[in-house]
């Protein structure tokens, strides 16, 4: 018997597959079935049939993200021993962890527009980055102090390289 | 038509669907454009060696260039296209208002010139009153473009303005109108032969932007009656007869509330967006283009023109709607356009084909037609559903978004429709028994990989790495 919690956008499942491949969500028996065709596998559940495909979810993801019909939705799975773990650890700890900056896409750092040690707020413009022929704001996610920034103004920098920390 | 073609691509679109699609294909240079695609000297050399007679510019890069139509010309090839001249009179805003006003056709109070400093930009600023739109001289596409709420920003807004100009087209000179508050963007389809005909081929809708840039277009439009198509029809042939045009070009207009318009720029060059036009006339405008270079008549004169039906465009670009249309990099892991009566679903990519930081983000537009507006908006809900690009974030849920509003169903939106209507938080979540789904698949499909670990997963995309049985089975035996 395996046990999950699966978290989309906010609303948590608990799925228990047993090893005779009954399977139940939050507590409900579900028929379901998980066919391998050679187009890749569908999920057939009662009357619908969906093409499933499970894509690299972001950087530092425990998600993964699934497409149903091409429509991505990205679910938060954890088994049992790491929804433990999750629990144990404080919210403070999530926190310092969302606030690592990457940069989302190679490009150059055109403008910095905080420095370190500043007060900001949720949704504070950080930096423009120079991106395919487009100037491109990111935007802080959570409020906090600028702890450290990696880069300078002219900057080149690769995807996913740490920019600014925010605690 | 028969015509044999040559590509030509940059290390970066090696085996990009283009290169396929033609005769022959020869590589031009590294991924920057600035080394490949823009390189007048190196694509000319390309076409007269492999024997060309004429090049298409295509609607990005050098396409509204004029030195490089000159140059096309003087290498003894046909260029699809304007002359340069026109492309010069028109490519420059200033001079291309001055001859606007010159033949009656109506413009946008600003300046007659360039913005010298940031003082003559205050005195003229105040004389127009605020708000006012800084542009590029040598612009399109947005960039360089900014709107002057007030006085306080104007230095600051002009200088961004110039470094912009100055960054994407090597020409920093920047100029001012006055920015009309919530008008439509309506433009006319024209093409001329070299015989002294020129005919309009009605109007496009293309409203609904961001930042300037157009992300849905349709035709026709809901607020152009056959007056109004007629008037703005002879005002865009007036224009493209002020500077001696030839082939398609498009005069964009500003259409205000109480359908005044105004002229805004002349594109003197194919545009994206001729889709919509192609459905809704039944004319093959790129194939019209040809015949034109090739000196012949327009196949059709003005009252051959009908407008049938309704299209509507939807640009699918690799940017994240839910973070601010971030540019999305990465590898197309799957790529299915969608098909059907009315359908048109042009791509530059297929599976596996790389969205890289050197171009665009646009990777296909998907267009439809129907009966009438009702009809085209039901059948581009359906498109937009069947169509899928895995791999990238795309903007396919923010057009469904559009086609869903009340606001573009009833026509009822202005060029602020997006500013106005749009955040992320509207998007549409999965309903429940996708939620579950998703759930389910996860689950499933881990419990899979955990079964049967040496197949990992059976999908593009993943890290798991699927290696060849013939492989597999040489590390089995240990050599």
């Amino acid at each position: 018997m395996s046990r999950y919690t699966a978290t989309i956008h906010g609303r948590s499942y608990s799925i228990v597959t047993e090893e005779d491949g009954s399977i139940t969500v939050n507590g409900q028996a579900v028929q379901v079935e998980l066919r391998r065709t050679r187009q890749g596998p569908l999920l057939v559940s009662g009357d619908k049939t969906w093409e499933v495909r499970l894509l690299q979810a972001d950087i530092d993801g425990d998600s993964i993200n699934v497409a149903l019909n091409g429509k991505v939705i990205p679910v938060f799975l954890e088994d049992e021993r790491s929804a433990l773990l999750h629990s144990l650890q404080s919210e403070k700890a999530t926190r310092v962890h969302s606030a690592v900056i990457r940069s989302p896409m190679p490009g150059r750092i055109s403008k910095l527009l905080v420095s370190q040690g500043e007060l900001i707020e949720t949704g504070q413009g950080l930096f423009i980055l120079e991106a395919m022929k487009m100037e491109n704001e990111i935007k802080a996610p959570c409020s906090g102090i600028v702890k450290h920034i990696s880069v300078n103004e002219g900057d080149a920098v690769e995807k996913n390289v740490v920019l600014i920390e925010i605690s | 038509m028969g015509l044999r073609t040559v590509a030509v691509y940059s290390d970066a679109d090696r085996d990009a669907p283009h290169v396929r699609a033609a005769t022959a294909a020869v590589n031009i240079g590294p991924p920057q454009s600035s080394a490949s695609y823009l390189r007048a000297d190196t694509i000319i050399e390309t076409a007269l060696n492999s024997g060309c007679d004429a090049i298409h510019p295509g609607y990005g890069f050098l396409s509204e260039n004029a030195s490089f139509a000159h140059a096309v010309r003087d290498a003894g090839l046909i260029f699809i296209g304007p002359p340069a001249e026109a492309i010069r009179s028109m490519g420059d805003k200033t001079s291309a208002r001055a001859l606007m006003t010159a033949r009656g056709v109506p413009v946008i109070p600003g300046t007659d010139g360039a913005l010298r400093d940031i003082d003559a930009a205050r005195d003229i600023a105040s004389d127009i009153g605020y708000p006012v739109l800084l542009k590029a001289a040598a612009g399109g596409g947005g960039k360089g473009m900014r709107i002057v709420e007030r006085e306080a920003d104007l230095q600051a807004s002009l200088e961004a303005a110039r470094n912009e100009a100055r960054a994407a087209f090597g020409d920093d000179r920047v100029f001012m109108e006055k920015f009309l508050v919530q008008p439509l963007h309506i433009e006319i389809q024209i093409i001329a032969d070299t015989h002294g005909n020129c005919v309009y081929l009605g109007e496009r809708e293309c409203s609904i932007q961001r930042r300037h840039q157009k992300l849905i277009e349709e035709a026709p439009s809901v607020l152009v009656t056959d007056k109004l198509r007629a008037a703005m029809g002879k005002a865009a042939v007036e224009a493209a007869t002020a500077c001696g045009y030839v082939n398609a070009g498009t005069i964009e207009f500003l259409v205000d509330a109480d359908t005044a318009f105004y002229f805004l720029e002349m594109n003197t060059r194919l545009q994206v967006e001729h889709t919509v036009t192609e459905m809704v006339t039944g004319i093959d405008i790129v194939k019209t283009q040809i015949q034109v270079a090739q000196g012949e008549v327009l196949p059709f004169q003005q009252s051959d023109i009908l407008i049938r039906g309704h299209a509507i465009e939807c640009r699918l670009c690799a940017e994240d709607v839910r973070n601010n249309f971030l540019p999305s990099t990465g590898i197309i892991t799957e790529y299915r356009p969608a098909q059907g009566f009315g359908v048109r679903d042009d791509s530059g990519v297929v599976s596996g084909s790389e969205i890289s930081v050197y171009y665009d983000s646009m990777f296909a537009k998907l267009v439809v037609w129907g009966m009438d507006r009702r009809d085209a908006i039901r059948k581009m809900r359906r498109a937009l559903d069947e169509h899928i690009t895995l791999g990238v974030e795309t903007t396919i849920p923010f057009c469904r978004f559009v086609m869903d509003h009340p606001a573009f169903i009833e026509g009822d939106f202005t060029i602020d429709f997006v500013q106005r209507h749009f955040t992320p938080e509207l998007l549409p979540q999965p309903d429940e028994s996708e939620n579950v789904a998703a759930a389910l698949a996860a689950v499933l499909m881990q419990d899979w990989r955990r079964e049967r670990p040496e197949n990992g997963v059976p999908e593009a995309g993943s890290k798991t790495r699927t290696c060849s049985p013939w492989v597999s089975r040489h590390r089995k035996r240990g050599y």
